[in-house]
């Protein structure tokens, strides 16, 4: 993890090249991967499977049938392909003040997360993210209804370090008490 | 950090300190399951009886109904039961953890410091057992983010006296059903004597904002629903008289006066209404900082918010608005970024508060009352990329008629081409489209910007409406910074400014400039100790 003002070295160049070489950059598991082609293989046969034969029968025709079957198998591709790159592009970095997380392909997007900020986090493990021992955590501010930030890919035991560090970074950027609150 | 022993009497410890909740919690878990059901996937449950009545005509006898019922009473009641199996809590000085979830598992740990609000139910079904459910918020979602449905009264109450210890909380004595600490709406020393009036609106004031308010759309969106109805009436009642000399005038004549007479009626409903809200409002401001609000005519209310509590000042200006030189000001506080009912009374609690029909002189001494004097002036404000203009007609504009273009040659050869009157018609409507598009695009490219003086930031938005949000830098929740392709060729990016309850964004500047506002806005987050909420 980097120290100094982390915030101020990404600064000059967007957290990329040398000033963004200050933050060091955790790049998902390498498992993740996997679980992305598993997730997008259930997701696209299960679709494959109710539509094709619904299409089929309803329009009772061979061509129809087919068509059903071969279009979600390649959007399925495309899509597992780009979600599959995607993971290339994201990573996680605790500076000094903030986490950092970016992410992307086409779009990019950096986030910055002030400890002082984070309210709370949370741990989660879907039934394929089992398979492979891995969980996504939750980052929990006052910006939103639901989560601000999901770090998805993280080994398990990965997953409770972080929370544990976050935790105790986010102690020691402290908690405002209700007394500190109550004079302006 | 091993979990340890605040409480006494526990449910049953079991390795590591996890407990789980008592047997009894399976019955607010069921219900839980069936109103989250409900909610989230009525759609999907009613397809699903739909199919089963039209399928099986499975609700053609009693026995039927009985079967579906009970076939859903007990799926929920299986959810229910696999939730509490799979529930687990634990606690120590620091924080209290939960595990919860059936496929999808999740383990969430809140710090008692980040607890915002405590409350201490007991449903009629947990009475008899000596049981209680208790709910912890935090600011950082919608609902209580720890709810433990069934617990011992002296344990929950153990841990809401250790969270008070933690958070120095006002201590509640009432006991029973409904405890509950409002932590974030204890207001100290309100006195009203200490206030001072910082403005008061008279009825021509709150009638020019009734003018240049939402309220016109309403009113147009109901006068126009029955517009049937009520013409239908008033030409039953009308004089004979009127009506042959009516005959005689012009349809064009009777046509423009008609929507005269609508509009007009619209707007002095508007500003009536208006007066009626808010009639006698008074803004004042207590010698501790709390913020209070008061007016109405029928139902008066008053509404306050402790200064460090202010999350945003948002400065709206209508498009009427601009005509009559009416602003209004609106006091944000966190949580407010659900829907409309939540943001207002999220828990009963205050969410934001309008202070109606300002001019500009009002509206800029009302922000150095807020932020201090000369915070207004002390803003630069700068516009966004002129490649804004040029990346919005893109995806407006060009694509959209690229697209149409493509499938208009496509239908013609596949099809036949379409008859030229179409043709012209067609034509006329890209045109229309691409001078209304690239009007809207100009002007919000105009609108478009962001300030920033030492201890305040401003962020510009509006196309014919302006929409101002004015903040402390250290009152952010996370930033962020988005590229397209465009924008990375062009060196560009955008900043998106998370709030509790805002979510201004600063559009296509720079990319070293947004990154140093990013890292400016982060810096004073991390390092600014004064209290955000």
């Amino acid at each position: 993890m980097t120290s100094g003002d982390d915030a101020v070295r990404i600064a000059g160049d967007g957290g990329r090249g040398k000033a963004g070489s200050a933050l060091d950059w955790q790049a998902p598991a390498s498992a993740y991967r996997h679980s992305i082609l598993i997730s997008s293989l259930f997701f696209w046969l299960a679709v494959t499977a109710i539509l094709g034969p619904s299409l089929g029968f309803a329009f009772s025709d061979r061509r129809v049938l087919l068509a059903a079957l071969l279009l979600p198998l390649a959007v399925g591709i495309v899509t597992t392909a780009y979600q599959r790159a995607a993971v290339l592009r994201r990573a996680h970095a605790l500076g000094e003040r903030a986490l950092f997380y970016r992410s992307g392909l086409w779009w990019r997007r950096e986030t910055a997360i002030p400890y002082a900020r984070i309210q709370h986090v949370a741990r989660a493990q879907g039934p394929v993210d089992r398979i492979f021992d891995l969980a996504s955590l939750q980052i929990y501010t006052a910006g939103a209804a639901q989560a601000d930030l999901t770090i998805p890919g993280l080994t398990a035991a990965d997953s409770r370090l972080m929370e544990e560090t976050l935790l105790a970074r986010v102690e020691d950027a402290g908690a405002p008490s209700l007394s500190q609150e109550r004079s302006p | 950090m091993r979990p340890t022993e605040v409480s006494a009497g526990g449910v049953g410890d079991g390795d590591g300190g996890w407990r789980r909740l008592a047997a009894s919690a399976v019955v607010p878990l069921t219900i839980r399951t069936a109103v989250e059901t409900l909610r989230q996937s009525w759609q999907a449950l009613a397809g699903a009886l739909a199919g089963l009545h039209f399928g099986a005509n499975l609700f053609a006898s009693r026995a039927g109904w009985l079967l579906a019922g009970g076939g859903i009473l007990a799926l929920f009641g299986a959810v229910g039961l696999l939730r509490w199996w799979h529930f687990r809590f634990r606690f120590d000085e620091r924080t209290i953890e939960v595990r919860e979830g059936i496929l999808h598992r999740r383990a969430m740990r809140l710090p008692f410091a980040r607890v915002q609000n405590l409350r201490i139910d007991q449903p009629f079904y947990l009475r008899p057992l000596g049981l209680v459910s208790l709910h912890l918020d935090g600011a950082g979602s919608a609902g209580s983010e720890v709810d433990l449905a069934a617990v011992p009264r002296a344990l929950a109450e153990r841990i809401a006296e250790h969270i008070r210890t933690r958070r120095a909380l006002p201590r509640d004595d009432g006991r029973g059903e409904g405890v509950e600490d409002e932590a974030s709406l204890a207001v100290p020393g309100d006195e009203r004597n200490g206030a001072r009036l910082i403005l008061s609106r008279g009825i021509a004031a709150l009638a020019r904002h009734g003018l240049a308010s939402n309220y016109v759309w309403l009113f147009l969106g109901a006068i126009v629903s029955f517009l049937g109805t009520i013409g239908g009436k008033v030409r039953v009642r009308l004089p004979a008289g009127v009506l042959e000399a009516a005959k005689d005038l012009p349809l064009p004549l009777l046509a423009i006066a008609g929507v005269l007479l609508v509009v007009l009626l619209i707007f002095v409903l508007s500003a009536v209404a208006s007066v009626v809200i808010h009639h006698g409002f008074r803004l004042e401001r207590t010698c501790d900082g709390v913020w209070r609000a008061s007016g109405g005519l029928l139902d008066r209310r008053e509404k306050r918010i402790p200064e460090h509590k202010i999350q945003a000042l948002v400065i709206h200006q209508t498009a009427i608005g601009r005509w009559l030189g009416v602003w209004d000001v609106v006091f944000h506080h966190a949580g407010g970024s659900g829907p409309t009912s939540e943001r207002i009374h999220a828990g009963g609690r205050v969410r934001r508060f309008l202070v109606p029909g300002l001019d500009r002189a009002e509206a800029t001494r009302l922000v150095d009352e807020v932020f201090g004097a000369g915070s207004w002036a002390g803003l630069e404000w700068q516009g966004v990329d002129r490649y804004y203009v040029r990346h919005r007609l893109r995806y407006a504009v060009f694509l959209p008629l690229l697209g149409l273009l493509l499938a208009l040659g496509l239908a013609a050869f596949l099809v036949a081409p379409p008859p030229a009157d179409r043709l012209s018609w067609l034509a006329g409507g890209m045109a229309g489209w691409t001078l209304l598009a690239g009007w809207a695009i100009r002007a919000r490219w105009r609108r478009a910007g962001q300030a920033l003086a030492p201890d305040l930031f401003g962020v510009s938005d509006g196309i014919v409406a302006r929409r101002l949000v004015l903040f402390r830098p250290f009152k952010i929740q996370w930033v962020r910074l988005a590229a397209g392709p465009g924008e990375r060729r062009h060196g560009l990016a955008s900043l998106v400014i998370a709030l509790a309850g805002q979510r201004p964004a600063v559009p296509f500047v720079p990319r070293s400039l947004a990154c140093a506002l990013r890292d400016r806005l982060v810096k004073a987050a991390a390092c600014d100790l004064r209290p955000w909420f």
